[in-house]
């Protein structure tokens, strides 16, 4: 129990430093609460050193399951977490500078940010439906409150009514699900779920189950038919929610959907229910990263052209998610896995950094942020330029970035776990890649080559230039040197998602 | 156990479809209630006729959960009340579709 509770110790970190801040903004009184954001910053450095710790302690037996099996903090989960942590961490440092040029309350701002990193580490640690439900439950309640957080805004009361009606939706449908495949199995624990179903013909309460599952991930991961919500929250929410939105819930989402499909439900669970599960995914995969890209052309709003493509990337990583649904109970797994941590972690960046550009332009407290806010940028904010470069390349797959990095073993993996089954969907995600460039580039275009239609007031301050200049480093040295990051990943999920558990828990 | 199913596929089926086409946000979160409550009698009904506590131990977590979840929802009502003089979620069209 002890090893257990030490185990916890980011998460626990993360969810005493959002009490924590909201205690010191209640004893703040009449002063400046700035220094609110520097001691959040500094919360999520404390939680990383943390998991870095973890990470070398052997006798904590990081790999088995703690607290009766409702959750795994494994090498795999812990690398998840640093992701997390980092993108809490550069949220945190954007907000710093651009919080009180707002009118918003700060304090409730970094502690709601906590708050939904707890939430996303939950998600990806869990290996039981109640702390799947749970995880998602509270990163979700704490976005919706930040989708919406700008009161002044005219946009975040639509922007929250959306997310939070679709992301309710979506909570019921997957409620909805876990019922139906604790009646065909009478189990919660994700691998005992799996074990149940093994070998059996699968009941019409599984298929209920499946599709239910498939439709509520949809949501959380904005696949297409599920994707109505996303522009117009991605516009509406201020500049560093949406970074996390598109960071960090995307992150939690697609590792806990790769639990859910590799422990729970692998294909040995399926029996014959398997093919047409495949087909359903791939078909969701295909209209997804193709709707996504053809949506993003025309676009003019950088913060929807980049929800667009958040919906195109999801349509892309649900073929990683396949893959490692075709493989599960295989070594092989935990390569997939790795590939998709990496492209998730790369995708973090991109996004992280080009909502940071969002928030520097953000000075006017507006949420529209044109293309033709962009003209003339490089004149005015060399680096900001250069890192919205940086990202939209990296976003495109423009090799010497990490986006290029990230694709490459992406659909590498995807190749390798299955040659007969995964060509075609490869060939169109690398076709649809092709057409993205056309609208990441436009970005470039207006940054370097058009002067300045209007003036913008930029916001400006060391904290979100520490946060650019980081990001434009990461998004080099994983472009730079792949292989380490790779290896590392992948050596890390490979015994956390082969070893199936049997859990205590009832 | 099976008209125990059958009332709560009802009682979803009710909600999702009080989600569609439902316009008034009071509505709304009505409808969302009745979907996640439909769940949780399922969850108990499987525990009540098969044995176990795992289902009913997540019925409780999904109640906590959505009224916290709906709180937020009703404050983010309420926001929108006071921004435009009404609740139907029809009126919020700012966002370019």
């Amino acid at each position: 129990m002890l090893n257990d509770l030490l185990t916890v110790l980011p998460l626990t970190i993360v969810a005493l430093l959002g009490c924590f801040v909201l205690l010191l903004d209640v004893l703040s009184g009449q002063t400046d609460r700035r220094y609110l954001g520097r001691i959040t910053a500094a919360g999520f450095a404390l939680a990383l050193g943390s998991v870095y710790l973890l990470w070398g302690k052997t006798s904590l037996q990081l790999e088995s399951p703690i607290f009766g099996g409702i959750m795994v903090l494994g090498r795999f989960e812990l690398l998840a977490c640093a992701v997390l942590l980092l993108i809490g961490l550069f949220v945190t440092l954007m907000s710093i500078d651009w919080a009180p040029e707002q009118g918003v309350s700060i304090g409730e701002l970094y502690a709601l940010v906590c708050f939904a990193v707890l939430g996303m580490m939950l998600l990806v640690t869990a290996t039981h439906m109640i702390s799947l439900f749970l995880g998602l439950e509270v990163m979700s309640v704490a976005i919706y409150v930040l989708a919406a957080f700008k009161r002044n805004s005219p946009y975040a009361a639509e922007a929250g009514m959306k997310y939070f009606v679709l992301g309710a939706f979506g909570t019921g449908l997957l409620l909805y699900g876990m019922a139906y495949a604790y009646g065909a199995t009478g189990k919660l624990a994700f691998a005992d779920v799996a074990q149940a179903l093994a070998g059996k013909e699968p009941t019409g309460y599984v298929k209920l189950a499946v599709l239910m599952l498939v439709a509520a991930f949809g949501f959380k991961l904005a696949l297409v038919p599920f994707h109505m919500w996303t522009p117009d929250v991605y516009e509406g929410a201020p500049a560093p929610v949406t970074a996390l939105m598109a960071a960090g819930v995307k992150t939690a989402a697609v590792i806990a959907a790769g639990r859910v499909f590799v422990t729970a439900l692998p294909p040995s669970a399926l029996g014959s229910l398997e093919p047409t599960v495949f087909k359903i995914l791939g078909v969701l995969a295909v209209i997804t990263m193709t709707a996504g890209n053809l949506m993003a052309l025309p676009q003019r709003n950088l913060k929807r052209m980049l929800a667009y493509s958040a919906v195109a990337h999801a349509g892309y990583l649900l073929i990683g998610l396949m893959a490692a649904h075709h493989v599960a109970g295989q070594p092989q797994v935990g390569d997939v896995m790795g590939a998709l941590l990496v492209y998730l972690f790369v995708y973090a960046l991109a996004n992280l950094a080009a909502f940071a550009v969002v928030s520097l332009l953000g000075g006017q407290s507006q949420e529209d942020v044109s293309l033709d806010h962009l003209s003339g940028l490089s004149g005015r904010h060399p680096l900001g330029a250069a890192v919205l470069a940086l990202a939209m390349l990296s976003l495109a797959g423009v090799p010497p970035t990490a986006g290029f990095f990230g694709k490459l073993t992406l659909f590498k993996e995807a190749l390798r776990a299955d040659e007969g089954k995964f060509p075609w969907l490869v060939v169109l995600a690398v076709l649809n890649s092709v057409v993205s460039v056309f609208y990441y580039l436009r970005v470039l275009v207006h940054t370097y080559f058009r002067d300045a239609l209007r003036p913008v007031l930029l916001v400006r301050g060391t904290a979100l230039t520490l946060a650019l200049g980081l990001l434009a480093f990461l998004t080099l040295q994983v472009g730079l040197f792949p292989s380490r990051w790779f290896e590392a990943t992948a050596q890390a999920a490979r015994p956390a998602t082969t070893q199936v558990s049997t859990s205590a828990a009832p | 156990m099976t008209p125990y199913l059958l009332l709560a596929a009802a009682l979803f089926c009710v909600g999702v479809y009080g989600l569609l086409t439902q316009r008034h946000g009071i509505g709304i979160l009505v409808s969302i209630e009745l979907m996640v409550n439909a769940a949780n009698i399922n969850l108990v009904t499987f525990a009540h006729f098969r044995g176990g506590t795992a289902g009913p131990a997540l019925a409780l977590f999904a109640l906590a959960l959505t009224v916290a979840e709906v709180a937020v929802g009703l404050a983010i009502l309420l926001l929108l009340y006071r921004q435009k003089g009404d609740v139907q979620v029809d009126d919020a069209k700012e966002l370019r579709q």
